[in-house]
C-alpha cells in the first residue's frame, strides 16, 4: 500500500514540475527558438514567422517576463488552443505608476490619429515586444535605432526620389529620425506624406522642435556631452558662452577703434 | 611727393573680390547661426549663397597663395626676425600714444616692403593661419555636421570679422583718412611729405 501512496506522490510531484516547466520561457523557446517556426496562414497565404531570437529576448526590456505573462497560460499546452488570449501593450503599461512616465496612454491616442492607424497596423508592427528595448542617451543611435524601425517596411528606390528636395539626404538620415519631419504634433502620430515637415526652419531655428524632441543641448560647459556627441544643426546648436564673449569682444573692439578715432581728430592739430 | 606702384591690379581685384566675399558670408554666416532674418533671406538661399561665396573665397585664397610664389608680391610676407620686436613696439607706442601728439609714422612705406611690423605680423596670420582653417573648416562643415568642426568655422570667422574691423579702421592711420584706401584703389601709393 505504501509504495502506491509514495508513486502517486511522485506522479504527483512529477505533474506539478512539468506544469511549471510548461510556463517558462526555456520551455517556449524549445521550439520558438528554432529560427525556422513558422506556417503559412490560410487565409491571407503569407508566412507567419513564430521565431523568436533568444539573445535579443534575453537583452529587451520584457526579458524577466515569462512568455505567458503575454501569451497568457492559454499556451503552456500545445497545441495552442486557437482562441488563445494575448496581452496587449496597455493592458501592462496603462496603470503601472513605473510606467505612467512613458506616456502609453498618450502613445495610443497619438496612434489613433496617425497614418498608420487607418491601414490597421499595430503597435507590435513596429515594436517587436521580444526585442524592444528602450534607446540610451546617444541620439545617433536612437536616431539609428529608430529610422531603422521605419525603413523595415519604407525602404525602396523610391525613398531617394521623394526625398530629393531635401538637401544632402544622407546627412539628414544620419542625423535625425524620420519622425522629426513625419510627426507634428506627438511621435506616434505619424502624418500622411503630404501634410509632413518640409520647412528648414522648423528645425534649423533657435525654437527648433528637435530641441524639445531629439536632442537635450541645454547642457552647459565646455567640454560637455553635446558638443561631442550630438550633430550640429545650424541655427539650432550654439554654443552660448563663444556667442557670448565674440560678440562683447567684437563691440569693445569697434567702440575702442572709434575711442581711438575720436582721440585723432581731437588732436589733428597736432599733426606736424 | 613721393609715389609707388604698391598694388599691382590682380592685388587690388583679388583684395576687392575677397572684402565683397567676405560682406557676403558675413551677412548670410549671421543668418544662419542665429537664426535670424528668415524673411530677408530664406535659410535655403542663404545655405546657397554662403557655400557658392565660400567656394570663391576659397579659389581667391588660393589664386593668393600661388600669387605670392610667381610673383614679387610674396617677399611682404616674409617676416624680417631681427629687431621685429623693437619695431612691433614702435610701431604699437606709435598707434597708442604718437599718432595723437603728431609725432611721424615710425615706418616708411618702399617698393621693397609695403608692410609695417604688424601689419605684417596680422596679414600673415590671417593669411596663412586663419583663412586656411576657415577654408578647411568650411569645407569639412559641407560634408558633416561635427561640433568641432562647425564651432572650429565659427571662432574663426568671429576673429576674422574682428581683423577686418580693425582693418578698416586702420587704413584710415595714413597720411590721409582716405590716402591707404585710395591706394588700393589706384594701385599708388602717394606721399606728400616725402622728400
Amino acid at each position: 500500500m505504501k509504495i502506491y501512496v509514495r508513486i502517486s506522490a511522485f506522479l504527483i510531484f512529477l505533474s506539478a514540475i512539468s506544469a511549471f516547466a510548461n510556463t517558462t520561457t526555456a520551455y517556449c523557446l524549445r521550439c520558438h527558438g528554432m529560427e525556422t517556426l513558422a506556417y503559412r496562414d490560410k487565409s491571407t497565404g503569407n508566412i507567419v514567422n513564430l521565431y523568436v531570437d533568444p539573445q535579443q529576448y534575453r537583452q529587451s526590456n520584457h526579458s524577466r517576463l515569462e512568455c505567458v505573462t503575454c501569451h497568457t497560460a492559454d499556451y503552456s499546452h500545445y497545441p495552442h488552443p486557437e482562441n488563445a488570449e494575448n496581452l496587449y501593450c496597455l493592458d501592462c503599461h496603462k496603470d503601472d505608476p513605473k510606467l505612467i512616465p512613458y506616456g502609453f496612454v498618450e502613445i495610443e491616442q497619438a496612434f489613433k490619429n496617425s497614418i498608420h492607424a487607418s491601414i490597421e497596423l499595430s503597435c507590435f508592427s513596429c515594436h517587436d515586444p521580444h526585442q524592444f528595448k528602450l534607446s540610451g542617451e546617444d541620439s545617433r543611435e536612437i536616431v539609428r535605432y529608430d529610422n531603422e524601425i521605419c525603413l523595415n517596411c519604407h525602404a525602396s528606390p523610391l525613398l531617394v526620389i521623394s526625398h530629393q528636395w531635401l538637401p544632402k539626404p544622407l546627412l539628414h538620415w544620419r542625423s535625425i529620425r524620420c519622425l522629426e519631419c513625419h510627426t507634428r504634433v506627438a511621435i506616434h502620430q505619424i502624418l500622411p506624406a503630404k501634410e509632413s515637415v518640409k520647412n528648414c526652419v522648423e528645425c534649423h531655428s533657435k525654437e527648433a522642435t528637435l530641441l524639445s524632441r531629439l536632442y537635450d543641448l541645454q547642457k552647459s560647459g565646455w567640454f560637455n556631452k553635446a558638443v561631442f556627441n550630438d550633430p550640429y544643426i545650424i541655427g539650432m546648436s550654439r554654443h552660448e558662452s563663444i556667442d557670448r564673449w565674440s560678440l562683447i569682444i567684437l563691440v569693445f573692439t569697434i567702440g575702442g577703434l572709434f575711442a581711438h578715432g575720436l582721440g585723432r581728430f581731437l588732436t589733428r592739430s597736432n599733426k606736424k | 611727393m613721393k609715389q609707388f606702384y604698391l598694388y599691382p591690379l590682380w592685388i587690388r581685384l583679388w583684395h576687392w573680390i575677397n572684402a565683397l566675399l567676405f560682406i557676403i558670408l558675413i551677412i548670410s554666416g549671421t543668418r544662419l547661426h542665429f537664426a535670424v532674418g528668415n524673411e530677408f533671406l530664406a535659410f535655403e538661399s542663404a545655405i546657397l549663397v554662403h557655400n557658392v561665396a565660400g567656394i570663391m573665397l576659397a579659389l581667391a585664397w588660393l589664386v593668393f597663395f600661388i600669387g605670392n610664389f610667381v610673383t614679387e608680391n610674396g617677399k611682404h610676407y616674409r617676416l624680417r626676425f631681427k629687431g621685429l620686436i623693437g619695431r612691433l613696439i614702435r610701431q604699437s607706442y606709435y598707434y597708442a600714444i604718437g599718432i595723437f601728439r603728431g609725432d611721424p609714422h615710425p615706418f616708411q612705406v618702399s617698393a621693397e616692403l609695403k608692410f609695417n611690423s604688424l601689419q605684417q605680423l596680422s596679414y600673415i596670420g590671417v593669411m596663412y593661419g586663419l583663412m586656411p582653417i576657415l577654408i578647411g573648416s568650411g569645407l569639412f562643415f559641407w560634408g558633416g555636421n561635427l561640433w568641432l568642426i562647425a564651432i572650429t568655422h565659427l571662432v574663426v570667422a568671429y576673429l576674422l570679422v574682428l581683423f577686418m574691423v580693425a582693418h578698416i579702421y586702420i587704413i584710415t592711420t595714413g597720411e590721409t583718412v582716405f590716402s591707404n584706401l585710395r591706394a588700393m584703389l589706384t594701385g599708388w601709393h602717394k606721399e606728400n611729405g616725402y622728400d
